[in-house]
């Protein structure tokens, strides 16, 4: 077999090899129907500049090369890089392909030349070599109504000069080839719209021409040799381009190459996100479901979970109380919570509408957000304490521990679970809210409701079954020992709060915040010491605080570009798209500093020794995208994974391979198992 | 009177409606299947002349494999046995293995009856018959447009898998030791009563040759 498998290669493939070390280029060599050869834009390089340098095929008369999708039949040419240390191949620029009809199939590919550019970046620092040998081994199907493959080795010496670069003689060439590149800007708002038979793709704006024609970068989507018919629309254009039996179940973008053809020919480089289209009903019925679970466990997270511990106190102490009562009480509590799920909602989809690229979680990106839930859960801690009263008992939560809790504060005791809740994702979650901002309002709402009522869920439950209220213990001493230590458990939530404002604003501020929190807390002790004097200076002490907090505490500077990430490199989406395209594997952590799910991932399961290994093995580049901060580039980029908030973990395996997302609840397992399993061997490119 | 005139209206409608569907559908001329769709129905001859009929088939499985020993794609699968491995493995299994050749005359891949027979036995073809299909009318109902273009046809005459033959769409005979092939799990399944996992890929090859 592998005899036969080498006697094979050697009859079938015409393989050349040619050393050579002129300027800017090597001596072409002929292979069937093509002549190859790899050429520079100009004589030399500087250190850290980037240059260009290209494959030119110059094709016999009537046979063609493939474009990246070669369309019913063939093959894309390819190109493996042998680099020296430290350089890298950054980008490639594919010409804009011409359709070539072989009835009744259609090709994607290029006739009589194709000069394939690619940027190589070359390390910042020179070493002591004074020249760089660069070498690619390119590949090609070459087709007229037969084909035939070939192969070549291409090498060119490159030498290093500090002066600025001449151009070699084929600059020219490389000019002239950027008039057939697709631009990456275009005039149109896109929308893409996915039908049972056909997609739609939709441009918002100008239409001085008179026909569209679309180059999927995939070439399972679309039947390359059916029409693609182009209409005018009120607004603009639209194409529709028919499906093929291998149209995806889940189409996320859509990218390609459209071209118009006007006065003259114009290529735009595109790249749309997919409008959910009326997700069909189990689709949305999963998301509603997804989002009740969601809510349900939402309880059980460490931000959460002291309210519900609370709300069941003030339970035992309902205990002999009436059902009625309790229903009503519990009723209050939901109602608190859906209003505010509803207007979190509201608020994010109004943003939305305005451009701003938000998701969950957004609201602790805001300084003024975050003190304000500071200086709550510190009241409310001194409250657990027993520092002070509040007569109204606006605060609800626990206030009915000898006395009953009014359904005002039940409602409010709502609107803070939802407050707290909000830096948290559980699983299913993220899914759920992922899709509801891709749906109609409606949805959208209906989504964030089930949500509400997952959360409000357990509490519901114990107020309709007296049988589980009874199993409750009788209220005593140790209701008001258990408040108190719950009491620290809000002041770990302050803490972490804290901390999280801490890469928010600049250090001094910071001082300041903490500052009016012990003002704030010696006003609320000196209320609780009784007497109108002390109320009347109480108030002002706190008024006086809090003024303190909001004014002084809010110098944003952020302190993350400072931050230490080790291993982990800073997030920026030229520097993935380097790595990725490069072939390396690479692993995003998508992060903030107010998500607690995000940092227990990463100390159980990202930054453990066996993980930490496996990463270095592989030689997995890792890079944290951190979001503690608006940032709109990772915003978008969470978008196009479907998702609206952290955590998110995306791995590419490495050479070409497609991403992978990880769970949002991770152990080191999980990743052990993903890094595993993708190790599969990278496509042959010999 | 009046009824009928209506009935004939509404029938001349819905029949230009239908010729107009037909029309756009046959734009292209290829057909475009999916599966679970009964597997078109044809009659070809072998290179000795023998008619084959899918329907005399009912009751076993039946692979169709569109074939042109010109096309390096087609040769890296003949050169290295493997389609010979194959058919000799699933023909012993009860299943029938249909190689069809739609280039038209003149094209690659085309040949005489007896070039054809010739060819057959050189390259050492263990398929239960290799089928003539000059004017293309077969390749193009199954919407063939490569070499090779697989479809795995189950006992009650619907498609359970049509595509490509493996997940390497190069030439080179070094991507088979890893390919991961298509055609071998759906058969394996469907022999074993199981569902077929990826019952539909995307070809890849050299076009087919058909007639201009």
């Amino acid at each position: 077999m592998q005899f036969q498998t080498v006697r094979f290669r050697l009859s079938l493939l015409v393989v050349f090899s040619l050393f050579s070390s002129a300027l800017g280029h090597a001596e072409p060599v002929t292979a069937p129907h093509v002549e190859v050869q790899l050429v520079a834009a100009q004589e030399s390089f500087q250190w850290g500049k980037p240059v260009r340098v290209a494959i030119r095929w110059q094709i016999e008369n009537g046979w063609h090369l493939y474009w990246r999708n070669p369309g019913d039949s063939g093959e894309a040419p390819k190109i493996s890089w042998k680099l020296p240390d430290g350089f890298a191949v950054t980008k490639t620029f594919w010409p804009t392909p011409r359709p070539i009809a072989v009835p009744p199939l259609r090709n994607y590919g290029f006739e009589k030349e194709l000069l394939l550019v690619s940027e190589i970046q070359p390390p910042a620092a020179g070493s002591a070599l004074g020249s760089a040998p660069i070498s690619a081994e390119a590949s090609w199907l070459v087709c007229q109504e037969s084909c035939i493959p070939g192969s070549a080795t291409l090498n060119l010496e490159l030498p290093a000069n500090e002066a600025a670069p001449q151009p070699s003689q084929y600059a020219e060439a490389f000019t002239a080839v950027q008039a057939q590149w697709p631009s990456p800007q275009s005039p149109w708002q896109f929308a893409v719209k996915v039908e049972d038979d056909f997609v739609n793709l939709e441009g918002k704006g100008p239409v001085q021409f008179e026909d569209a024609y679309f180059f999927a970068n995939d070439r399972v989507l679309f039947r390359h040799a059916e029409d693609q018919p182009f209409e005018k629309t009120d607004d603009g254009w639209r194409l529709k381009l028919p499906k093929k039996n291998t149209f995806p179940a889940k189409l996320e973008r859509l990218a390609g190459v459209l071209v118009v053809e006007g006065k003259q020919r114009e290529a735009f480089e595109i790249d749309v996100p997919v409008a959910a289209t009326a997700a069909g009903l189990s689709q949305s019925l999963y998301a509603i479901l997804a989002a009740f679970l969601g809510g349900l466990i939402l309880n059980l997270m460490p931000c959460v979970f002291p309210i519900l511990c609370l709300k069941v106190l003030s339970f035992a102490s309902l205990g002999g109380s009436t059902r009625k009562k309790a229903l009503i009480s519990s009723a209050a509590y939901s109602g608190g919570i859906l209003v505010s799920f509803w207007a979190l909602a509201g608020t994010l989809m109004v943003l939305r509408a305005g451009g701003e690229q938000l998701g969950w979680g957004f609201q602790l990106q805001s300084p003024y957000f975050l003190i304000g839930l500071v200086v709550l859960l510190l009241a409310m801690s001194l409250n657990f304490f027993g520092t002070f009263e509040v007569g109204g008992s606006w605060t609800g939560v626990g206030q009915g521990l000898a006395s009953q809790e009014g359904n005002v504060g039940s409602f409010f005791s709502g609107v803070l679970a939802t407050l707290v809740a909000t830096p948290c994702t559980a699983p299913f979650m993220g899914t759920a809210v992922g899709f509801a901002f891709t749906q109609p309002a409606y949805m959208t709402l209906l989504i964030f409701t089930s949500l509400a009522l997952g959360l409000a869920a357990p509490y519901v439950v114990l107020a309709l079954s007296p049988a589980l209220v009874k199993l409750l213990p009788r209220p005593g001493q140790w209701m008001v020992t258990l408040k108190q230590g719950m009491g620290f458990l809000l002041l770990l939530t302050v803490l972490w709060l804290v901390s999280v404002l801490a890469l928010q604003v600049q250090l001094a501020s910071l001082f300041h915040v903490l500052l009016a929190l012990l003002g704030m807390s010696f006003g609320l002790w000196l209320w609780g010491l009784n007497g109108n004097k002390k109320r009347v200076l109480a108030v002002l002490v706190i008024l006086v605080s809090g003024y303190w907090a909001f004014t002084r505490g809010v110098h944003r500077e952020s302190q993350l570009e400072a931050g230490e990430h080790g291993r982990w490199e800073k997030y920026t989406e030229e520097a993935v798209d380097k790595a990725v395209h490069e072939g390396q594997a690479v692993f995003i952590d998508f992060t903030a500093a107010w998500c607690i799910t995000c940092q227990v991932n990463e100390q159980v399961a990202l930054e453990v020794e066996s993980v930490k290994k496996k990463f270095e093995d592989r030689k997995v580049r890792l890079f944290k995208a951190d979001w503690t901060n608006q940032d709109a580039q990772i915003a978008k980029k969470l978008e196009s994974y479907g998702r609206q908030g952290v955590p998110l973990y995306v791995f590419y395996p490495g050479g070409n391979q497609a991403p992978r997302i990880l769970p949002q609840i991770l152990t080191p397992q999980i990743v052990l198992d993903e890094l595993d399993k993708s190790t599969a061997p990278l496509p042959s490119t010999d | 009177m009046r009824n009928f005139q209506k009935s004939i209206l509404f029938v001349s409608m819905f029949l230009s409606l239908v010729a107009v569907n037909v029309a756009a559908h046959a734009a292209s001329g290829l057909a475009e299947l999916k599966v679970g769709q009964a597997a078109p129905e044809f009659e070809l001859a072998d290179a000795a002349g023998k008619k084959h009929k899918l329907s005399q088939y009912k009751g076993k499985y039946v692979v169709l494999e569109w074939l042109n020993h010109g096309c390096p794609y087609v040769k890296k699968f003949y050169a290295a046995g493997k389609m010979q491995d194959l058919q000799k493995t699933y023909t012993a299994k009860n299943v029938v293995w249909l190689s069809v050749i739609s280039s038209a005359a003149g094209k690659q891949g085309f040949g005489t009856p007896a070039d054809v027979a010739k060819e057959q036995k050189e390259k050492g073809s263990k398929a239960t018959a290799v089928l003539l299909d000059e004017s293309g009318k077969v390749g193009k109902s199954y919407g063939a447009r490569t070499t090779p273009h697989m479809y795995v046809v189950n006992p009650e005459g619907k498609l359970v898998y049509l595509g490509a033959m493996d997940d390497k769409p190069v030439t080179e005979a070094s991507a088979l030791k890893d390919a991961k092939n298509y055609v071998v799990a759906a058969l394996d399944a469907s022999l074993a009563g199981k569902p077929v996992e990826t019952a539909s890929t995307e070809p890849y090859g050299c076009g087919v040759k058909y007639k201009d």
